[in-house]
């Protein structure tokens, strides 16, 4: 029994993967119902696991006689005032809340995590290496952050203008073979995501042999 | 008044280009070429780190991933599973995604952690869906048993035998996270690696790898792209998902270089005629 609910299951999987992929020819019925779907379960599914949530992180605390726990719960009841007219007002405290904690969580430590530990990082490359191909690699390296860095000095326009231009506009090219990289990187993704789905098509519905 | 071939190619219709993709994707998926596999120094470090580990030692894996990049990230996951079973550590799952309860089970499925003679509550245990994002690392460095105070399964953090002696993220030798997400991997180095100096090991969407490049290797001490899972079973001897995909990126990859040459000639060549028609 359980088999066939398990290929109803992949029968349903294979044939919503390929209504969402048919928006590759165009947008259509079938896409947008695939669409719909998705996003029901998915917010039938999150629903499930925040009610999990604050059963597990909330009311078990509270019922442990862990009295304090009342507050974030009633901050998190505050929310729902959003749909009150008049007294709406009051979603903001459990807002705010919420984004002070998330700000000064990563805040405080992303001084050092993404300036100073990176400074610390770039000023202390040993330059020369064993292997030619990583010596080069750090030159190249060195080159292409004071260059872009120099690219974004606009206090003093004198800087790109004549031969000092030549600098910013070294750094100009290293950000642009940057975005390239990166936009190489997004078509690999994309590959692989497809891949996943083409795998499951022809592996777990079409049940050719691996 | 009808186009001319080098007309055509330029403005060639999406749906022919997307058919040619899928038949280079899905052929060496069903009938692979066996090219040769190199493996990549990202992979092999990351390897090396976790062939490093002492016996006994603690690592925090974050399944950070749901089912929409699943298919990306879960081969090199099932991967580095494997590769932690294969020796003598625990290993402490969680997710800080709503729907990555459905990824561990996948994941856990795929492993099979019995037939490495692993317990769960002894050698693993998932923890499951911890909300609040960066706040959750940081709850969970600071102290495991007030952050979380009960498993996915909802036997509490002190009945299991694992978990008895662990306070928090100094307790760990290593931290692992595989994610879709740039302020997630970045948030693990904010609440884990700045304060507590623990090894972090991060496998991202090839996309998100320019984001997390800077990191790399002061902070984050291996890195590599979720695209390098067939690398990983290679090297590691499991075969897997991951090395199925890799004739299909091959062939893919020289179909769209191919692609963009015939698309410049066929634009310059246009810009030619048309230059010299005027």
């Amino acid at each position: 029994m359980a088999d066939i609910w398990t290929e109803c299951g992949i029968w349903v999987a294979a044939i919503l993967t390929i209504a969402v992929y048919s928006f590759a020819y165009r947008d259509n019925p079938l896409f947008k119902f695939a669409e719909h779907t998705f996003v029901g379960v998915a917010v039938g599914y999150s629903f499930v696991q925040a009610i999990r949530g604050v059963k597990t992180f909330g009311i078990d605390h509270l019922t442990a006689g862990e009295a304090l726990y009342i507050i974030p719960i009633i901050l998190g009841f505050l929310m729902y005032f959003r749909y009150h007219k008049t007294l709406y007002w009051l979603y903001r405290y459990g807002i705010s809340i919420i984004v002070g904690v998330g700000i000064a969580a990563s805040f405080v430590r992303d001084i050092e995590t993404s300036f100073l530990a990176q400074i610390a990082a770039t000023a202390g490359i040993n330059i020369i290496k064993a292997d030619p191909a990583a010596t080069l690699g750090n030159i190249v390296f060195l080159a292409a952050v004071a260059t872009t860095l120099y690219y974004f000095i606009f206090t003093f326009p004198m800087l790109h203008t004549g031969r000092a231009k030549t600098l910013a506009d070294a750094g100009r090219w290293f950000m642009m073979l940057a975005f390239g990289y990166a936009f190489a990187k997004t078509v690999v993704t994309r590959y692989n995501l497809m891949l996943g789905r083409l795998e499951f098509l022809l592996f777990e519905w079409l049940k050719l042999p691996k | 008044m009808a186009k001319s071939p080098l007309e055509y190619i330029e403005s060639l219709p999406r749906e022919i280009i997307y058919t040619i993709l899928i038949i280079c994707l899905a052929v060496p998926l069903v009938k692979p070429l066996g090219l040769p596999v190199p493996i990549s120094s990202r992979v092999k470090e990351w390897h090396q780190y976790v062939e490093g580990l002492p016996d006994g030692a603690y690592v925090l894996v974050s399944v950070d991933y749901g089912v929409g990049s699943l298919p990306a990230l879960e081969p090199f996951m099932v991967a580095t599973l494997h590769d932690l079973f294969e020796r003598n550590v625990k290993v402490v799952i969680m997710t800080l995604y709503s729907d990555g309860p459905i990824c561990y089970e996948s994941l856990i499925t795929k492993v099979n952690p019995d037939a490495y003679g692993k317990q769960y509550g002894v050698d693993y245990v998932f923890l499951g869906y911890i909300p609040g994002g960066e706040t959750a690392m940081k709850a969970v460095a600071e102290n495991l048993h007030a952050a979380v105070p009960t498993d996915y399964y909802g036997t509490p953090l002190n009945q299991i035998p694992m978990l008895k002696d662990i306070s928090g993220a100094s307790d760990f030798a290593m931290i692992i996270s595989v994610t879709p997400s740039g302020d997630v991997a970045q948030g693990w180095i904010r609440q884990w690696v700045t304060p507590y100096g623990i090894t972090y090991m991060s496998c991202v969407l090839a996309m998100m790898m320019p984001t997390m490049e800077p990191y790399y290797p002061a902070q984050v001490k291996a890195l590599t792209d979720a695209g390098r899972a067939g690398e990983y079973e290679y090297l590691i001897g499991k075969p897997g998902s991951g090395i199925r995909k890799l004739d299909a990126f091959s062939v893919a990859h020289i179909m769209l270089i191919i692609a963009i040459i015939i698309a410049n000639i066929a634009y310059f060549a246009l810009k030619a005629q048309k230059k010299g028609g005027a």
